[in-house]
Order: structure tokens, then sequence, then C-alpha cells
């Protein structure tokens, strides 16, 4: 039970860290680098990163334990979801991505920034349904 | 449910969410940011984008039956 709740409490303040991260913003950006200290920019690809990641994370975790989840129909649901949409959402993100970064511009701004809003509020999903999904206590004195 | 199940569950995920923990803990960095820790998500950006659709067509992202 023990080894349990460590796991479980590690995945929890995972989930939590990303949701935080995500949400919280970042740091000043040396201008030198290669965003030349355009925050949006960096953080547009930051999120895609991050986005995929947690994402190909989500979906692995269901396909491979999709029997053990059959109780809980909303991830599988959820899950699918991503997977028909995914693709569309990287696709938009990368090509406002591009728009902004060779224009600049307000629209363009507004633009990128809405399709991130999409990405973060697809990475909370999985993470929410990950968190409560592992915090389902098993049977009495099935582990000790 | 199996608890060892459960644990194997658990254990994918955190597996997995944990080779994240770089990535995520430069994008809670509250400090500067260097050149150096840019070019990596550059880096880990274009590759990602260089994937093209080929990132989305493993078992796992096909839509269950």
């Amino acid at each position: 039970m023990k080894s349990k709740n460590a796991l479980t409490v590690k995945l929890c303040a995972a989930c939590a860290s990303i949701l935080t991260m995500l949400l919280a913003g970042c740091g000043t950006l040396d201008k030198s680098g290669p965003y030349k200290g355009d925050n949006l920019l960096y953080q547009s690809e930051m999120l895609t990163v991050t986005a995929k990641a947690v994402l190909d994370t989500y979906v692995s975790w269901e396909y491979q334990n999709r029997a053990t989840l059959a109780h809980l129909p909303n991830v599988k649901a959820s899950a699918d979801n991503i997977r028909k949409n995914a693709k569309k959402w990287f696709s938009t993100a990368a090509a406002l991505h591009d728009a902004y970064k060779t224009d600049p511009s307000a629209p363009n701004k507004a633009a990128l920034s809405t399709v991130l809003d999409v990405l973060r509020a697809a990475v909370a999903e999985a993470s929410n349904y990950m968190n409560s999904a592992t915090v389902i206590p098993p049977p009495p004195g099935a582990i000790h | 449910m199996d608890p060892t199940a459960i644990i194997a569950a658990t254990l994918a995920a955190l597996n997995l969410v944990e080779k994240l923990m770089p990535t995520i803990q430069q994008l809670g960095t509250s400090g500067v940011i260097t050149a150096e820790q840019q070019q990596i998500i550059r880096d880990q950006y274009n590759a990602l984008r260089a994937q093209g659709d080929a990132a989305f067509s493993g078992p796992e992202w096909q839509v269950s039956q």
C-alpha cells in the first residue's frame, strides 16, 4: 500500500506541476537567444513540445490500461476526443506560430494565444483524468 | 479494480510524466532563461515539427473501437 500511495502522490505532484507551470508562464528570456526576447514565441514552442509529450503520455496510458480503466468511460471518451482532434490542434498551432513569427501583429498574436489555450485545456484535461484515475484506492487488504 | 493494474498504470504514467520534468521545470523558471536553454526548446520544437503526421501514427493514437 505504501508504494502505491507513494507513486500516486508522486504522480499527482507531477501532474500538479505540469498544470502550475503551464498556467504560470515563464521567466525572462535572454534576448541573445533564438526567440530574441519574444515570450509568446517561446511559450508557443515550449507549450507545443510539452503538450505533445503530455498527450502522448495520456493516450498511451489509456491505450495500455483500457481494461483497467473500463469503469471510467469518461477517460476513454476524453482520450478518443484528443486522438480525433490533436493533429488538427497541433497543425493549427504550427500554422499560427509561423504566421506570428513572420508577422507579430496583434491579430496574429491573438490567434496564436487562442490556439495555445486549446492546447493548455487539453493538457489540463489529460492531467486531471490521469490524476483522478490513479487516486482510486484498491480494495481493502489487496496490497500491503 | 485490480490493484496490480493500478500500480502498472501509475508507473507507466509516472515514467512518462517524469520525462517531461526538465521541460516543465524550465517552463516554470522565474529567472532569466538563457540562450542555451532556449535553444534546447527550439531544437525540441523543430524535431516535433519535422515528424509531421508521423507524430500521431502510433497505435495509441488510433481512436478506439
